[in-house]
């Protein structure tokens, strides 16, 4: 993309858009637009919260009540190596786009660009790792939710064991019953999250192009404020997922 | 990456519009510090790890970690977390007190939501042998019969020594998604008496 | 933009250009009404339904001798008996008049015309996200229809798992995803008020400066932000129920059905307040200005609000007391008492403004006395049933039905048209007849009563709610029942015929017709495109009336037909 460094081609004299921003008319001022933007952002990150804490809820009612199941079926289907890249590479996003902020804030048109390209990129690894190295293997192996789940490998080792020891196999199945429902809410829940990465790198696209176009400078960034809060609470939702899910 | 810009424009020209535009109540740029951003993220990879490894734990010398423990434990550094990026990436620590209250507000919202559900169904099991168990026997055993006959079915091809039944399956997904009921396929013993559903 | 002078509804230069400075409005109080419209389709929609379901229960329905169920009304045809159709019948009637009527009704509405105003701003906090809620609310309501047109719904509005999950019956995943976007549309109306409310207050004006209809819609939107993301997820869930079979509330796939249960009535509990709260704020507003009196208590009236949006999310599980625990259920009833004592405070303090007070008898100041009267007693008949031995016998039953009535119609619908009379000269700047706003408002309440009335009796000798078919000896009070509601929906169309009238060939309003107190009232009627000349200046309290004459009072204003002096 030409959007690393488009200052070059331009003059310094050129005045750039956000410099001769104005509030909407319906404001009295632009604080109060911009504290206003700002509260409504973070009435929304509540509702995306509160969206995500129907996972969250289910996921402990569940947990609560199997435990063992819970924590093999963890280690079973989900490595952490791959959530554990992925949560760095979030962080490191939530990083940059602050960084594009500060930039936004002092005026650094060509900063903005950069470390929104990052932030991008981020976002694309991480989708591409959780597309590639965790949903194709389990939608491969039938570990979709659904009438064909299979049980993999760890039905076949727990009903070895019962012929082996005499065990109904029923019985012995009660190990692993409710590697559905973890797997499902796994996928849900997951889902959910990359759908919001999804937006959040369609958002940041789209800033991308205000910024080249010179909208957003110490004036105006509220909107570069606002995508920035929402890609944060993306990232801690993922905060939480990671541990609950790939670790306990 | 920095391309020598920057000097074209001058840090006071950031606060430059203090001349004419306080009287009109503009917005204030606070500009964000760089380095607290900076050990933040740092701290926030450091934690990270710090889930990783202590996940990893079981023993120390000869106390046992229960798995409780490493959940709740796990909880509280994600909890943590969040507070390094509540505050410091999303300003919350610098900025009005109404965004913060918000967030109080949503959290007591959550917590009331988890909290109660959980409060009924962990007391499932104080009510009496007779409640407790109505919940789990239909469903269990039709799921474990399902996966009883999926291995059994697995086990059977692994028999005929072909390697194309995970394509088989992946077809199969595609197909049966959506339509059928779950158990409609399985008509073997599923055995519908199971009296929970 | 200086249509400084121009009223809001002033048609463009030519036809096509109005029809686009609707579409493409940013304009609160255009939005207001497009809103209007929108819900009061939606009401005469579910009172369909409504008139269907009590015409259907006319006679206690006969089973023939093979076995089927004939119905009296809705046995439209081969394939599906009566129950059927009375199944799907009283869920549209229950998601329709919830999620597309009363929930956005007096919020969306005239929350959106009137809150702004209230304040001294020219718009919400965000016009543009104001106009996209009302294109959600109106794509969200397509969707329900399209529900309805493809085979309806017969899961009843509370869409509990897993026969909602499972049922192969009519278009479940097309009325939950219908919801579901109807949520949105309510959070972002909950979003824009807040937001406005914090930052667009004029200068000068503290909180307690506030109307009291604003506080009520601030703590309605609390509710809406924070409860309507769970009931996305609830709905959600039920989609991937459905399409993916998840599993989650399913027992058959090892699910809980009552974790949905609680997932459910965690939005639906607090959406009863996000329903009746506004009406408060309403009945607060109208008792003040028709009985020319400083309301009592208003600092009272104004936390409650906000004490009851607390308390709501405190209190769902007593929708649950048979499927609970029994330490869940201890722990919740003894919450949802808690509920009673900031509704008293607020029907004591309404009360205590009517004392000795001049009350003036018009069409919004009978609907006032109509709510206290129902709302007073659906209050009332809820501690019973948050008793827990007293809901066992209770649980599911016409009791309930005719308490939820007397809350939601007693309360928000009556305390809805009320306030659609209080203020429809200043929304359209035409007077409606008096006589037949007052004819209309009896109708009403004497068809709601006898209609709900009988209910409770019903309830309490054992009727359960959602059947088609009842014993012989329940006939009477159904029919009794089944009357009311004619005379109910006589009275709500007498309300329309009159509403029509005024708009086509009533006379003109004068700006401020009730002599009331607060911003709405020195605004012109209709108002104009920003809604005042310039930034009104806060002089007095929106309700003190022993101190402040009211502005545009004079008796020059008054002659209802006379033009306003060319100032």
């Amino acid at each position: 993309m030409t959007a690393i460094n488009p200052d070059t081609g331009g003059q310094p004299a050129k005045r750039e858009p956000w410099e001769d921003y104005t509030h909407q008319h319906h404001w009295r001022n632009g604080a109060d637009e911009f504290d206003a933007a700002k509260l409504g952002m973070w009435l929304f990150l509540a509702t995306e919260v509160l969206l995500f804490s129907g996972f969250f809820c289910a996921y402990f009612v569940f947990r609560m009540q199997f435990p063992e199941n819970w924590h093999e079926a963890s280690r079973y289907y989900l490595s952490w190596e791959i959530g554990f890249a992925n949560t760095c590479v979030l962080l490191l996003s939530s990083f940059t786009v602050v960084l594009a902020i500060r930039a936004a804030q002092l005026g650094k048109k060509s900063h903005i660009l950069f470390w929104l390209l990052i932030t991008q990129l981020c976002a694309g690894f991480f989708l591409v790792v959780k597309l590639g190295w965790e949903y194709w293997p389990k939608i491969v192996k039938d570990e979709l939710p659904g009438a064909n789940f299979a049980y993999g490998e760890r039905a076949a080792h727990v009903l070895e064991h019962a012929a082996a020891n005499g065990i109904d196999q029923a019985v012995a199945m009660n190990e692993v019953a409710r590697d559905h429902i973890f797997l499902s809410l796994y996928w849900v829940t997951t889902a959910t999250h990359g759908v919001h990465v999804l937006v959040g790198m369609i958002v940041f696209a789209w800033c991308m192009y205000r910024a080249w176009r010179g909208h957003y400078g110490p004036k105006n960034y509220i909107m570069l404020e606002n995508c920035g809060l929402y890609w944060h609470i993306v990232d801690i939702i993922w905060i939480f997922v990671f541990p609950l899910y790939y670790l306990v | 990456m920095s391309n020598g810009h920057d000097e074209l424009r001058q840090p006071e020209h950031v606060n430059g519009h203090d001349d004419h535009d306080h009287d009109h109540g503009d917005h204030e740029v606070h500009v964000i510090a760089f380095w607290p951003m900076f050990w933040c993220f740092l701290a926030l990879v450091v934690l990270t790890f710090l889930t990783v490894w202590t996940s990893n734990i079981h023993y120390i010398g000869e106390y046992h970690i229960s798995k409780n423990a490493h959940f709740l434990l796990a909880i509280a550094i994600a909890t943590v977390k969040t507070v390094l990026v509540a505050g410091y990436f999303m300003h919350l620590f610098y900025d009005k007190l109404i965004n913060t209250a918000i967030v109080v507000a949503c959290l007591f919202a959550v917590l009331l939501f988890i909290g109660f559900s959980a409060i009924d169904v962990s007391s499932r099991q104080q009510v009496s042998p007779f409640d407790t168990v109505e919940i789990v026997p239909g469903g269990t055993e039709q799921i474990v019969q399902k996966a009883i006959d999926k291995y059994k079915e697995k086990k059977h091809e692994a028999g005929h020594g072909t390697g194309e039944h995970e394509d088989d399956h992946a077809g199969d997904d595609a197909a049966g998604e959506g339509e059928s009921a779950p158990g409609a396929e399985t008509d073997e013993p599923t055995a519908p008496n199971a009296d929970g559903g | 933009m200086s249509h400084h002078d121009v009223s809001y509804l002033a048609p463009k230069e030519t036809g096509w250009k109005t029809i686009w400075s609707w579409i493409f409005t940013v304009d609160h109080k255009k939005i207001g009404v497009m809103y209007l419209a929108a819900v009061l389709l939606a009401f005469l929609l579910g009172g369909i339904f409504a008139i269907a379901l009590r015409l259907e229960l006319w006679e206690p329905v006969k089973t023939l001798a093979d076995g089927t169920v004939t119905g009296q009304v809705l046995d439209l045809g081969a394939g599906a008996t009566a129950n059927n159709w009375y199944n799907r019948a009283f869920t549209l009637h229950g998601t329709v008049m919830v999620f597309l009527f009363i929930i956005p009704s007096i919020p969306a509405s005239l929350g959106n015309i009137f809150l702004p105003i209230m304040l001294g701003a020219k718009d919400v906090a965000f016009p543009k996200l104001n106009l996209f809620s009302w294109y959600v609310y109106v794509f969200g309501g397509l969707f329900a229809l399209y529900a309805i047109l493809a085979g309806g719904v017969e899961t009843g509005w509370t869409f509990y798992t897993p026969y909602s999950s499972t049922t192969e019956w009519g278009s479940v995943t097309a009325m939950v995803l219908g919801a579901f976007i109807l949520g949105f549309s309510s959070i972002f109306t909950g979003m824009n008020f807040i937001a406005t409310v914090h930052k667009l207050r004029t200068p000068g004006m503290g909180w307690f400066d506030m109307p009291l209809f604003v506080w009520a819609l601030y703590a309605t939107s609390i509710i809406q932000v924070l409860a309507t993301p769970v009931l996305g997820i609830t709905l959600l869930f039920i989609v991937f129920e459905r399409m993916f079979q998840v599993g989650v509330f399913d027992p058959a796939l090892g699910g809980d059905p009552v974790l949905f249960q609680h997932f459910f009535w965690f939005y639906s509990h607090p959406a009863v307040y996000i329903m009746i709260l506004p009406g408060f704020g309403v009945i607060s507003e109208m008792i003040a200005v028709h009985c020319q009196k400083k309301l009592f208590g208003y600092k009272a009236i104004a936390f409650s609000s906000i004490a009851i949006a607390a308390i709501s999310f405190l209190v769902w599980g007593h929708h649950m007391f048979t499927s609970e625990t029994p330490a869940a259920n201890a722990i919740f009833s003894a919450l949802t008492f808690l509920v009673a004592i900031p509704t008293a405070i607020k029907v004591f303090n309404w009360i205590a403004t009517m004392y000795k007070a001049s009350i003036a008898i018009n069409t919004p100041m009978l609907y006032v006395m109509a709510f206290l009267f129902c709302f007073t007693i659906g209050g009332l008949t809820g501690p019973p049933l948050a008793t827990l031995a007293v809901d066992i016998h209770l649980h599911d039953t016409y009791f309930v039905v005719a308490h939820f009535h007397y809350v939601m119609m007693g309360g928000t619908v009556l305390a809805f048209i009320g306030a659609l009379h209080h203020w429809w000269p200043k929304i359209f700047g035409k007077m409606y007849n008096e006589f037949w706003g007052m004819m209309g408002c009896t109708l009403v309440f004497v068809g709601f009563n006898v209609t709900f009335f009988t209910q409770f009796f019903l309830g309490t000798q054992g009727m359960p709610r959602r059947y088609a078919t009842y014993i012989e000896e329940f006939t009477s009070l159904h029919q009794i029942s089944t009357i009311g509601s004619l005379i109910l929906a006589l009275g709500l169309f007498v309300h329309l015929g009159n509403f029509i009238l005024s708009l086509v060939s009533g006379p003109k309003a004068p700006r401020n017709p009730w002599g009331g107190l607060t911003f709405e009232w020195e605004a012109d009627a209709p108002p104009v495109e920003h809604n005042f000349p310039k930034e009104p200046v806060i002089v007095h309290g929106p309700y003190d009336y022993g101190t402040v004459t009211p502005p545009h009072t004079n008796p020059g204003e008054f002659p209802l037909n006379d033009e306003r002096p060319s100032a």
